[in-house]
């Protein structure tokens, strides 16, 4: 199995943050793994799985670059989006983003036809979340919805960072995508 | 970018500021809060001359409450007097610390940089002595780290020997508070540390090496 791991960062220094944990948990969980910058992947062709990675708050450069990754919304393999990828996932099926600030953690609540746990605890560091659009919406804190799936799709994105408290999350659903 | 790394003399830091440098930023200042009454050889070595960086300070009243307001008055100073776009940290495992500078950060606009964020600590120490860092251990905190471990380099056997103590819960980079390091050289340091004079303070089972003084050396 391959994965291509996306990275959103403008800035190198971010990858190591918030690209690398998210490489270590798709090589543990049994993918081979390669890594594009956003701007330069045009596609997937090849790969199984494709992960979205989060950028650092300060960090809407990804936003200049979505007509590059448009051809993500017909991709057939597994799609999860972290973050910032969430927010791209969800701006390709007509979500709007809206001003949302979270940092620390955060407890989620999932719906009840999830495959995720009724409730947990996650790390969130976002300043905009997602609403509207053909989307599924799995799981929400308090404030906005955390966990989205495209329906029809093997398509995730996860508002919150899983790699930082919840790695176990991304093995089961890239587990589960098998 | 023009940033500020967030300074303790430990390998953590260090290593954020090495990477930082590494990544072609330009790096402003070195940040620290200091505590008012520091046992603290960190702090009273004289360590400005070390990364031919400047170093900012900020002293802290030493109370828990007041940590946060202490940390945003040292990054208002650096974004005031060096013009700072962001900061980058030491930072590996602690949700707590990582936390609370995203909240200060993201309240005066400045960008934060983690780079050895869930980076794996068995890879973290050997890389350490990879790139040619020279660590001493002065801090102790944990019970399987005894008095022998204050002023203990991190060469290869000692690395080794905290990896293998991960089996007994000690997070082998003292993500924990296992242990406290002290950096005598780095890439691209222009001077090297020599510790010459020095005490170990070892009680119920923790302690610390109290650094009295230092000399210089060419790298």
């Amino acid at each position: 199995m391959k994965a291509l791991v996306i990275s959103l960062c403008s800035e190198l220094l971010s990858e190591m943050e918030f690209v690398t944990p998210l490489v270590r948990i798709a090589r543990h969980s049994g993918y081979l793994v390669q890594l594009g910058r956003v701007g330069e992947v045009t596609h997937a062709r090849g790969f199984d799985a494709v992960l979205l990675s989060g950028t650092a708050l300060q960090d809407f450069g990804y936003l200049d670059q979505m007509g590059t990754l448009s051809w993500l919304r017909d991709f057939p393999g597994k799609v999860l989006g972290v973050c910032a990828g969430m927010q791209v996932l969800a701006l390709l099926h007509g979500a709007e983003l809206f001003d949302c600030e979270e940092i620390g953690m955060t407890e989620i609540h999932s719906e009840s036809a999830s495959p995720l746990p009724e409730r947990f605890e996650v790390y969130a560091l976002h300043r905009k979340a997602v609403r509207g659009g053909k989307l599924e919406v799995l799981g929400s804190s308090a404030r906005c919805a955390q966990v989205v799936k495209v329906p029809g799709m093997e398509h995730f994105g996860m508002l919150f960072h899983p790699e930082v408290r919840n790695p176990e999350l991304v093995s089961a659903l890239l587990g589960r995508l098998k | 970018m023009r940033l500020g790394v967030l300074f303790s003399g430990g390998k953590d830091s260090c290593m954020a500021l090495h990477l930082t440098r590494e990544t072609g930023h330009d790096i402003a200042c070195l940040l620290t809060v200091l505590p008012r009454n520091p046992e603290s050889f960190l702090f009273h070595t004289p360590n400005i001359d070390w990364t031919a960086v400047p170093h900012l300070t900020v002293e802290s009243d030493g109370k828990k409450e007041s940590e946060v307001e202490d940390l945003r008055r040292l990054l208002a100073l650096a974004q005031e007097r060096f013009g700072i776009k962001g900061v980058a940290t030491g930072a590996i495992e602690s949700v707590y610390q990582a936390e609370r500078i995203q909240r200060v950060c993201a309240a005066l606009g400045l960008w934060v940089f983690n780079p050895l964020w869930k980076r794996d600590q068995t890879e973290h120490l050997r890389e350490l002595l990879t790139l040619g860092f020279e660590v001493l251990v002065v801090g102790v905190f944990a019970e399987h780290l005894d008095e022998d471990w204050l002023g203990r380099r991190l060469d290869s056997p000692a690395i080794e020997e905290l990896i293998s103590l991960a089996r007994k819960g000690i997070q082998p980079a003292g993500e924990g508070g296992e242990l406290e390091t002290f950096v005598l050289f780095a890439p691209g340091w222009r001077q090297r540390i020599q510790v010459t004079d020095c005490l170990p303070e070892f009680s119920l089972g923790s302690g610390i090496l109290a650094i009295h003084s230092v000399r210089r050396l060419p790298p």
